[in-house]
Parts: structure tokens; sequence; C-alpha cells
């Protein structure tokens, strides 16, 4: 007996498509008759009966050739008064929030940018102490910088228990999606607020077939005039079979924003993790995670901000990551994962590698 | 401006489309409306919406179609506002559909855009890219995207 072989999803949307469209079988009207209706009576939506359409409906993309829904374009231009001036009032706000949090004193940070976590983090009883990294403890190569090798960090722990995440891992594109959108970058709201997110193929590393490094590049952009807002890449590598039947799969190695978000000086030794962050734009959206609970959220002081923070789990592996929040939505990513100290090697120029490929035993996202 | 022989001419050619690729204009657009009579009358409007600019386009199939496209894009989109604004129930024809075909109506926009003109029209990536008016890599997105959802969802 020959076996059945099982239909891909790619045939059977392509027979669906064809089966639906062979339903219709229509003849045309006679084109005098045709020419001789009222244009315009396709859309039957009025827009004098719509309240504030939401921005994907009010920006209609001019990019790569022209395109129909003049009205659309008019509802954009007449929403944009009330979009400014909410921008301008939450702007007065943030500013008064930002006076009035340094002239109290923030909780936040010390001189030295002491962090305590917030609630729910890991180690509030360290909230008071007074961390320090010790001196000799060099920096961690992070996501972004020249050191950076994907085949040498950590991977960024993956909850591979969950169906579409193991299958993910059989495919880097899929694989840097999937973390993109898990880490909030979906791609849904953003449009909806008026930003496209953008995501190429993998691309090697290596000049090879069969890859075992590369990067998935990304971007965001806003739709209304293509300014882009940020770009970076998730890097990834193949992760080490410990069967020795399966093929490795893929691991996210980090993520980085270019240009104007660094995660540099990451160090963690003596029971702290220290990093700092240089947010280039001065942007006053900035959100810092650390093993996904939140450290910071806001403008970095000075565009520059060291971050020392009790180590919430000195035998397991870190997670760091930053994102730029745009309009209240995560626009870019930087993240990391950090070794324990007892699975990093020190090196002659000062920066520290993990001695094996560390497997994260904490599950996330 | 009266009608000149050269654009009687070309609305030749363009009633010479009419003629002859109607029908599957219309499919093309019910596969992005769902929608029977929106469909026709998209293709309608887009034929009318033609005449007189197809003077030095050198396939007035492919400039309909495009109109037919952007038109359908356009409608999906605010019907979707619609919808949200209005709830209604379920259409029962639609309940009746087959699992694939319900799988693709509740992908995005976008998403069934290129789908459709992937795997129904068969274009590549860069004319899908230039009909929905986005870049090369956001129409691969989407469909890699379009079909990991539809993977989901659909009986193995």
């Amino acid at each position: 007996m020959s076996p059945v072989r099982r239909q891909t999803v790619e045939e059977r949307v392509r027979a669906s498509l064809h089966r639906r469209a062979a339903e219709i079988d229509v003849e045309p009207p006679p084109w005098e008759e045709a020419v001789g209706r009222a244009s315009g009576v396709v859309v039957p939506l009025r827009p004098a009966e719509v309240d504030r359409p939401p921005a994907h409906l009010r920006a209609p993309r001019r990019r790569g050739g022209s395109r129909s829904g003049r009205d659309g374009w008019c509802l954009h231009r007449l929403s944009l008064r009330p979009v400014l001036a909410t921008a301008a009032a939450l702007l007065v706000v943030v500013a008064a929030a930002v006076v009035i949090d340094t002239r109290l004193g923030s909780e936040r940070t010390d001189g030295e940018g002491q962090a305590p976590l917030s609630d729910g983090g890991p180690r509030q009883e360290d909230r008071a102490a007074t961390l320090a990294v010790p001196d000799d403890l060099p920096s961690i190569p992070a996501p972004g910088g020249t050191d950076f090798r994907p085949d040498q960090a950590a991977a960024l722990p993956l909850d591979t228990a969950r169906p579409e995440v193991l299958e993910a891992t059989g495919d880097p594109t899929e694989l840097a999606l999937l973390y993109l959108l898990e880490m909030g970058l979906d791609d849904h709201r953003l449009e909806e607020h008026g930003i496209q997110l953008q995501v190429d193929e993998f691309k090697s590393d290596e000049p090879t077939t069969d890859p075992s490094n590369g990067t998935v590049w990304w971007s965001t952009w806003n739709v209304d005039d293509g300014e882009r807002l940020a770009n970076g890449g998730v890097f990834l590598r193949r992760g080490q079979s410990g069967t020795g039947e399966a093929e490795p799969a893929w691991e996210i190695a980090g993520a980085s924003t270019f240009e104007t978000m660094v995660l540099l000086d990451v160090r963690r030794g003596g029971g702290t993790l220290r990093f700092t962050v240089n947010d280039l734009t001065a942007d006053p959206a900035v959100l810092v995670l650390v093993d996904g609970t939140e450290v910071h959220e806001g403008e970095l002081r000075g565009g520059n901000e060291t971050f020392t923070l009790a180590d919430p789990d000195p035998d397991d592996v870190v997670t760091i990551e930053v994102l730029h929040l745009v309009r209240g939505l995560r626009a870019s990513i930087t993240a990391m994962a950090v070794p324990p100290e007892d699975e990093l090697v020190r090196v002659g120029d000062g920066t520290t590698l993990p001695a094996r490929i560390p497997t994260p035993t904490t599950v996330r996202p | 401006m009266g009608a000149t022989a050269g654009s009687t001419r070309w609305d030749d050619r363009l009633v010479r489309v009419y003629r002859d690729r109607y029908r599957d204009l219309v499919r093309l657009a019910y596969l992005l409306t769902r929608q029977r009579d929106v469909a026709e009358e998209i293709v309608q409007d887009a034929f009318i919406a033609s005449r007189g600019k197809i003077d030095d386009v050198r396939d007035p199939f492919l400039y309909v179609r495009a109109a037919v496209v952007n038109r359908c894009y356009s409608w999906g989109r605010r019907a979707k506002l619609e919808r949200e604004r209005l709830p209604r129930p379920p259409d029962p024809a639609d309940l009746a559909a087959d699992e694939m075909w319900d799988a693709i109506a509740s992908l995005g926009e976008r998403q069934r855009a290129a789908i459709v003109l992937r795997f129904y029209e068969d274009l590549p990536d860069k004319e899908i890219a230039e009909l929905l008016g986005c870049r090369v890599p956001t129409v691969r997105t989407a469909i890699h995207r379009g079909l990991r959802a539809l993977r989901k969802v659909v009986t193995p």
C-alpha cells in the first residue's frame, strides 16, 4: 500500500482559494451599463459617522506605489490636531513627573545608579542594600558590541515546552519573529498605532549552506512618513544537540537595537549584576527588565544610566532586556542573557566569556 | 475634455479586459472581501475609475487588477472598523464555509491579501509588495506569519 502524502498548509490554502474562486461564475454586465452607473458606491461607510478611526485606517501607505482611498487620507489629516494636542498634554505630564521625581529624590537610583527591583521581583530584601561589583570583574560582551559573538554568548531562555516555540526552533526566521512578538513587538498592535515592524529573512554569518550562526534584521517605521524609528538584529545560533541524532535547534543569543540603544559594561559577580544602558536618542521612554522584572521605565538620566542590582539568581542565566517605548508600545529591543558567574571564564583582554554555552533553566516567556 | 480617437482606442483595450477578465477579477475580489456583491461592485468601480487613465499603461489588466486589490484592501480595513463599531452575528453562509476558508478569513488584512495574491494569483513578492504598498520583506513576513497562523488553527 502506498503511503498517502499529507497536504501541506500551502497546498491546502491554494486548493481552498481556487475552490472558492471557482464558485464565482459571473458574466459582466454590458459595458455601457457599467460605465453609466455612478461610481464611488463601493465603500458604504460614511466618514462622518466615524468618531475616531484608528491609526492604521488613517494612514495609507504611500511607499511603493499609488494608493486609493483619498478620503481615508483626509480623515488622517483632520485627526492630526487632536492627536498633537493629546501628545502635547502627555508631554507636559511626563515633564512634570520628571521634575517632581528629581526634586523629591528618586528611590529608583542613587548616585551609582543602584536600582532596587520592583514588586514581585527578585531580592526585594536587598532594596536598601548597598551593592558593589568587585573591582576586577571584567565585562561580558553584549549584543551589538564588536566583541559579541553569538556562538559564545549564553542563550536567551525560551519555553520549548510550548509547541509553537518548539516548532519555531527549527527555523531561525520564525524563532526571531516569535521572540520579537513575545517580547511585545506585536506587529498588529504597532500597526494600529501607525508603526510598522519589518522583519527580514535570516541571514547567515557564514558562507555555507548549513550555517550555525546568523542574524534576523528587523526595523520599525512610522507608517505616516516612513521615518525609521529603530533597527537592529536578533542574533541566532544552533544549539548543542544532546542526543547526537536530532538536528540542533536554533537558539537566540541576543538582540540589539543599533545606533540608538547600547547595552555595555555588563558585569556579574559577587552577588551583583551591573550594566549600563546608553540611549543615544535620549528617548523619554525606556523600559529595562531583568529576568522579566521591570527595574526602570522612563528617561535615562543624561541618556546614560548604570544599574547595579542584587543578582536575582546567581546560579542561573539572567536576562537583561532594554526596550524603547513609542506611543506606549514596545518598538525596539536590546537583550542578552548573562551566564552565572561560575560559568564564565576570563580572557586576556579583560572581557568575560561563558566557559560553556549555558543551558537556561529559567523558562520564559 | 472630449474623447479623442486615441482615448477611444485605449478604452477599447479596457473594454476588452472588461469582457475577458471581469470574472477573474471578481473572483480575486471575492477572495479578498469574502462578499460576492461587494466584489462585483469593486471590480466595476475599478473599471470605471480606470477609464481615461490607461493611455500610457502597457497592460490595462495589471492596472485594473491593482485598482481592484487596492479597493479591496481599503474596503477590508474600513469594514473591519465597521465591524468593531457595530458587532454583528456571523453570517450563516460564513459558518458553512470550509475550515481553511474560515481560517484565512481570520487573518489580518495584510496577511490575507498577501496569502491570496501569493497562492491564488501566484504573484512574486515584489508584485505583491507593489500592490499592497509595502516592502518586500513585509510581504514575506506577512505570508510567513499568515501560514504559521493557519497551521495553528486548521486540522492537520
